[in-house]
């Protein structure tokens, strides 16, 4: 298992990841706490921990953070 | 003096993670205090070995992928801001897993019962009998050393609309994942189709998914009868017309995603 501190911008879909060791757990969620601190008044930026097996899992199930609005539709054909 | 029941952290009562629900709801996300902040901060990480402990159990037993998150800041006001009665306490995904698989709604149904299984007292809302705004799946909620997990089952075709969804929110505004209309709603997108019509075929697209999973279950249902009977020419041609319904809604619904990838 990998922790991952998705710090994802709404408005542009800007997306930064940091991934984090199974025992980093509470070090992925301090960093988040932070993040978010530090993001102030942006609404518009989401800072998230996903834990996940992979990446690929992580984007299998959290696709939104990682595909375009137009490469999303593109996966339903 | 607060008792320690359900619902409690380690060094935070109930009525105290209550209370502290009301003045974020009043401060919402830009008035949040540092004290209240901390109080939440610590409320969320109390969550983490709950959500890791059920995200191992769902892979380790059911052999699947599973993905966990909690709750961000933003999203937990922004709920409780949306349900003006709803006790912080009682808030039943401020931790989540989530597991999306290629499956029949039979399998989705058989998935949960497992899930359900592993976890006595689980309770489960089905989704796709009560959509939210178009949103279907089928939520799990669990209670480990007194938190609460909601675990999200969805198939492919329910988190892709999901998906898209959340990310159509991203740019016209989230209210639209609980009924509001999007931002700006008359202007335009693509070829003269305001942004409400867009959304609406968005919502007829949830209606089609609906129908062409539904349909896939009756399908499977009538050719396993059939195996195990003489089918009358009546039973093959109704057999028949359901299959081709089925194509035609699955036609339908990529052709709607093809008309959405081309959008700028």
């Amino acid at each position: 298992m990998s922790y991952y501190l998705v710090v994802y911008d709404r408005s542009t879909g800007a997306v930064e990841v940091e991934e984090f060791a199974d025992n980093e757990r509470d070090l992925a969620l301090h960093r988040r706490f932070t993040r978010e601190r530090e993001q102030g008044k942006r609404p518009e930026v989401e800072v998230v921990v996903l834990g996940a097996e992979s990446r690929e899992a992580l984007e299998h199930t959290h696709a939104r953070y990682f595909k375009t609005f137009q490469e999303l539709a593109n996966t339903g054909l | 003096m607060d008792s320690n029941i359900s619902g409690d952290t380690p060094d935070l009562s109930r009525s105290q993670i209550n209370r502290l629900g009301r003045r974020l709801r009043k401060a919402g996300t830009d008035g949040i205090s540092d004290a209240d902040r901390d109080l939440l901060e610590r409320l969320v990480a109390s969550h983490g070995p709950a959500l890791a402990a059920v995200q191992d159990q769902l892979m380790q037993t059911l052999g699947v992928r599973v993905t966990s998150r909690t709750k961000t800041t933003g999203t937990l006001i922004e709920k409780l801001q949306r349900n003006q009665s709803m006790a912080l306490s009682r808030m039943q995904d401020i931790a989540g897993a989530r597991l999306v698989l290629e499956m029949t709604r039979v399998q989705q149904d058989q998935l949960v019962a497992r899930i359900v299984e592993l976890f006595p007292g689980a309770e489960t809302m089905d989704r796709r009998a009560q959509p939210s705004h178009g949103y279907r799946a089928v939520h799990v909620v669990v209670q480990v050393d007194e938190r609460f997990v909601e675990i999200q089952v969805r198939t492919v075709l329910q988190d892709l609309w999901a998906q898209l969804t959340e990310r159509l929110g991203d740019a016209w505004g989230r209210g639209i994942r609980y009924g509001d209309p999007p931002d700006d709603p008359d202007a335009l997108v693509g070829s003269g189709t305001t942004r409400q019509a867009f959304f609406d075929g968005l919502l007829h697209q949830a209606e089609r998914i609906d129908a062409v999973e539904s349909i896939a279950v009756d399908l499977l249902e009538l050719e396993d009868f059939y195996r195990s009977t003489t089918a009358t020419p009546e039973n093959l041609r109704r057999l028949e017309e359901l299959k081709q319904r089925h194509r035609s809604l699955e036609d339908e619904t990529r052709e709607f995603y093809r008309a959405l990838g081309l959008l700028n």
